[in-house]
């Protein structure tokens, strides 16, 4: 990329001509960029001295230049608590889980949608499924916790009628059940609205791809794999980068609301839920941004990661 | 090469200018920090000389902020009480609100250094920080200008909230020299009665009777314990132990604080929970459902018998709910139940302490203490109290007894308990004083017709408050969260869950020893001595100061 570039300067009349003299002769295109930059600035630059703050013991009171630097103690306290190892096998084995079936779940939804000729059937499907996505954590888990409950829980109603079970489960008590309730939780909430965007990509295909290809003889199931999967790839590539970049975000608010018992902590606790739990409840600020770091950190090197693999692919975001 | 550089430059620009930015920022605070500290010394010197206030003699406009997240302040003047003292003594309160995250509001407040006139929050670390920061007016000058507070909280309990300084920074609330409290049991009359009545005294003749219920009634929950099994917490009280104890993590022994879990009557109080657990007697969404969830069974009547730390306020309005559909339901309280061999006047459900629940500071963003302080303390009085929690004189009453309770007028009792509930009797009441409320709410209840008379008060008055311990000299044992007995306890406390609810699903007696075994050595590893060395410090430090 950098050298692309430097080549066109070098080609350029205008080389040799200050930047500010560049600047004056696009200002009607800078002026509109500039607020844009100021607003990144602000927003995202300028807070970022507060990552000082994990290598400070911050007092609340004292403010942020008067407390002391401890170095990395912080980090050090977070490496030897008795919840590190469980803390991050959580996160780590959470967010894996959501990416590998919560990834394709919509590209599946929207391949199988884009198969419906009946128009009525698909926006109904369409409606349905993205509704829950603007449904906040709150009501989801209240009706998962209402569900789930053994005590007039309807499914353990319905698997009782049907006499799968004797007694009640006590599904939100058990540890191996959880991961499944969360990621399939997830999945219901958001397959809908995340397939929206592959249901655009697959519209976008030129139909007379389709036409030659079932004159070829492609049935149905061939036309998927030859034409509309490679169709969609740079958006599958694309999005998978940025799913990998956020791997780390395990969940929070979902996490949170569905693990209320804490006897699942050793299988629910994330990252995040850790921070908000023991830092920022403690008013442990020093810590809670040292942890956070040490997330930020993983989740950098993961996203570089993905970006040099999508690379090859030519599809990679920088 | 030049383009490299100029981007370093530019580069190095933007780095040094969000530090100076954040520098600058930083540093004003900073300054009026010390401004303000100074600033607090020499008007808190000042004070005792002036003239004493009279309220309503010029406008008084202040701001108050309850540090909950569940606490919404309703606007000033909404009920007859305020409305009045607004339009009288030209007083206005603005509400500040938490929006959900108190902690998140009051570390805003700190970090911007904005503080409201008038905070309400717990007693502990915050308030010793704000303290320390020369955030918080003293009080002291005040207290014999102005006597109520004085003359209702006693010199004793006064003590016990000053701080290490030896100053009175704390205006408490709900204070009191008699016991309080709200929990207990609570069983379902129809049932009750159906089952043929049996005794219901000991944990034996409940284990009995939940059995008895389980078969005849299977759709009904037997034990209801309340969300997070705090019914079940409080049960411990059957065993002749305060669950004070629990809620500390420490076992009182002697003059000591102990391991929580290697306590024998712990022990026994688990293998019977878990054993109610087992059998399926409790329920068995305990440790996962939600209060509303516990209110919809018990306002459904799904419950035979309920346990909770809130019992009265729940079943208070889950009577409503269920006899407005079954005249024939009900619920009713019983006295606290006991394991065989304690004494039943030895069991305690509830606990208080004469500090009472929270307390309010008075900030240094108030331009004049002296002010609202007066406005407190008038509040906290007899005259306060009373226009607080039923309006002006002349509205529900016209006269008062000679302690200064209300005599109720018949407009009182003509009025339906739904209009008195809209018009949001006591909600301002953020300075109570319970030694004065209590009884006059007795007193009112008592001068009422059977039929009329308030379950709650009778309920309170004849069993909660009879099982209520004082523990005044277990009050402020809870460490700093930053500090280093902090750290521990928020581990012991992570510990204390997650093996509370392993030890109420355990399959067996023997699984629950065990568990215990492992609770201790686990607790043991994050350093729990050192927090009970702390709580036994701080224990015995309350037990000096009230002698005193």
């Amino acid at each position: 990329m950098k050298s692309k570039a430097v080549s066109l300067v070098t080609n350029n009349p205008i080389k040799k001509k200050s930047v500010w003299s560049q600047f004056v002769r696009q200002w009607d295109t800078q002026i509109m960029i500039i607020p844009g930059i100021i607003c990144v600035f602000i927003f995202s630059y300028a807070p970022m001295y507060g990552v000082l703050m994990a290598f400070k013991n911050y007092d609340l009171f004292k403010g942020f230049s008067a407390s002391p630097w401890v170095g990395i103690k912080q980090f050090e306290t977070f490496f030897h608590a008795p919840e590190f190892s469980y803390v991050l096998r959580n996160t780590l084995c959470i967010s894996m889980l959501k990416l590998l079936i919560g990834f394709p779940a919509p590209i599946i939804l929207a391949l199988m949608l884009n198969e419906v000729r009946f128009m009525a059937f698909k926006r109904i499907i369409q409606t349905v499924t993205y509704l829950p996505h603007f449904l906040s954590w709150v009501i989801v888990s209240g009706f998962v916790v209402s569900m789930l409950a053994t005590d007039n829980g309807s499914l353990n109603m319905l698997l009782q009628e049907v006499h799968l079970i004797q007694e009640p489960i006590n599904w939100l008590s058990v540890p191996s059940y959880f991961w499944t309730i969360l990621i399939s939780t997830n999945v219901w909430k958001d397959v809908g609205f995340a397939s929206i965007v592959y249901l655009a990509a697959i519209a976008g295909i030129d139909p007379q791809l389709f036409e030659a290809a079932s004159i070829d003889g492609a049935g149905r199931f061939r036309q998927i794999f030859v034409i509309t999967i490679p169709s969609i790839l740079p958006v599958i590539i694309i999005f998978m980068i940025l799913a990998i970049g956020n791997i780390l975000n395990a969940g929070f608010d979902d996490i949170l609301l569905l693990a209320r018992n804490p006897i699942l902590r050793n299988v629910s606790d994330v990252i995040d839920t850790y921070v908000y739990r023991v830092g920022v409840m403690n008013s442990r600020y020093s810590y809670a941004t040292a942890v956070g770091l040490f997330k930020s950190l993983i989740s950098v090197a993961l996203l570089t990661f993905a970006n040099r693999l999508a690379r090859r692919s030519g599809n990679s975001l920088w | 090469m030049l383009k490299r550089k100029k981007f370093i430059v530019f580069t190095v620009f933007v780095l040094c200018m969000t530090l100076i930015i954040s520098g600058c920022s930083k540093n004003n605070t900073a300054k009026e920090q010390q401004s303000t500290a100074s600033q607090t010394a020499s008007e808190s010197s000042t004070a005792a000389t002036s003239e004493v206030f009279q309220l309503g003699s010029e406008p008084l406009d202040l701001t108050f902020y309850g540090n909950y997240d569940w606490m919404t302040v309703d606007p000033w003047g909404i009920d007859p009480g305020t409305q009045w003292i607004k339009e009288n003594m030209k007083v206005n309160i603005t509400p500040i609100q938490s929006g959900g995250a108190a902690e998140q509001k009051f570390s805003t407040m700190v970090a911007s250094d904005n503080y409201p006139n008038i905070m309400l929050l717990e007693r502990g670390s915050n308030i010793e920080k704000l303290r320390q920061a020369g955030k918080l007016f003293a009080l002291d000058d005040y207290l014999d200008k102005y006597p109520n507070l004085k003359k209702y909280a006693g010199e004793a309990t006064l003590n016990m909230l000053r701080s290490p300084d030896g100053k009175l920074y704390q205006f408490p609330n709900w204070y009191t020299n008699k016991p309080t409290g709200n929990a207990g049991y609570a069983i379902n009359t129809k049932i009750y009665k159906s089952l043929g009545s049996p005794k219901l005294e000991t944990f034996d003749d409940l284990y009995d009777y939940l059995k008895l219920v389980k078969e005849k009634y299977p759709k009904v929950v037997p034990l209801e314990v309340d969300d997070k099994a705090r019914g079940l917490e409080m049960m411990m009280s059957g065993f002749g132990v305060l669950p004070n104890n629990i809620y500390i993590r420490a076992f009182q022994d002697g003059n000591q604080m102990t391991d929580m879990f290697k306590n024998p009557v712990y022990k026994q109080f688990l293998t019977f929970g878990s054993k109610l657990f087992r059998e399926k007697l409790i329920t068995q969404d305990a440790l996962t459902q939600t209060s509303d969830q516990v209110k919809e069974k018990l306002n459904s009547g799904r419950v035979a018998v309920f346990a909770g730390t809130d019992m009265v306020e729940y079943i208070r309005d889950a009577r409503i709910k269920i006899r407005s559909v079954d005249p024939e339901a009900d619920y009713q309280a019983i006295w606290p139940l006991h394991a065989e061999g304690v004494n039943r006047d030895q069991v305690f459900t509830s606990a208080y302490n004469t500090l009472g629940w929270n307390v309010n500071v008075i900030t240094t963003s108030t331009k004049d203490p002296e002010k609202a302080f007066a406005l407190m303390d008038w509040l906290t009085g007899p005259d306060g109290q009373r226009t607080l929690w039923w309006g002006p004189q002349g509205t529900y009453y016209d006269d008062t007894t000679a302690d200064g309770a209300p005599i109720m007028n018949d407009k009182w009792n003509s009025t339906s308990e739904e209009e008195k509930n809209k018009q949001k009797l006591g909600t301002w009441d953020y300075w109570g004083n319970t030694g004065y409320v209590d009884p006059a709410k007795g007193a009112i209840n008592n001068s009422m017709p059977e039929e009329k008379k308030d379950w709650m008060t009778t309920v309170l008055n004849d069993v909660v408050w009879k099982t209520s311990a004082d523990i005044t000299q277990f009050v402020n044992l809870t460490p700093d969260p930053t500090s280093e007995e902090g750290q521990v306890i928020q581990a012991v406390n992570d510990l204390y869950e997650q093996y509370f609810g392993k030890i109420i699903y355990a399959k067996s007696d023997a699984e629950v020893g065990n568990l215990l075994d492992d609770a201790s050595q686990a607790a043991s590893k994050v350093g729990y001595d050192k927090y009970l060395k702390f709580v036994t410090d701080k224990w015995q430090e309350n037990v000096t100061k009230m002698k005193q």
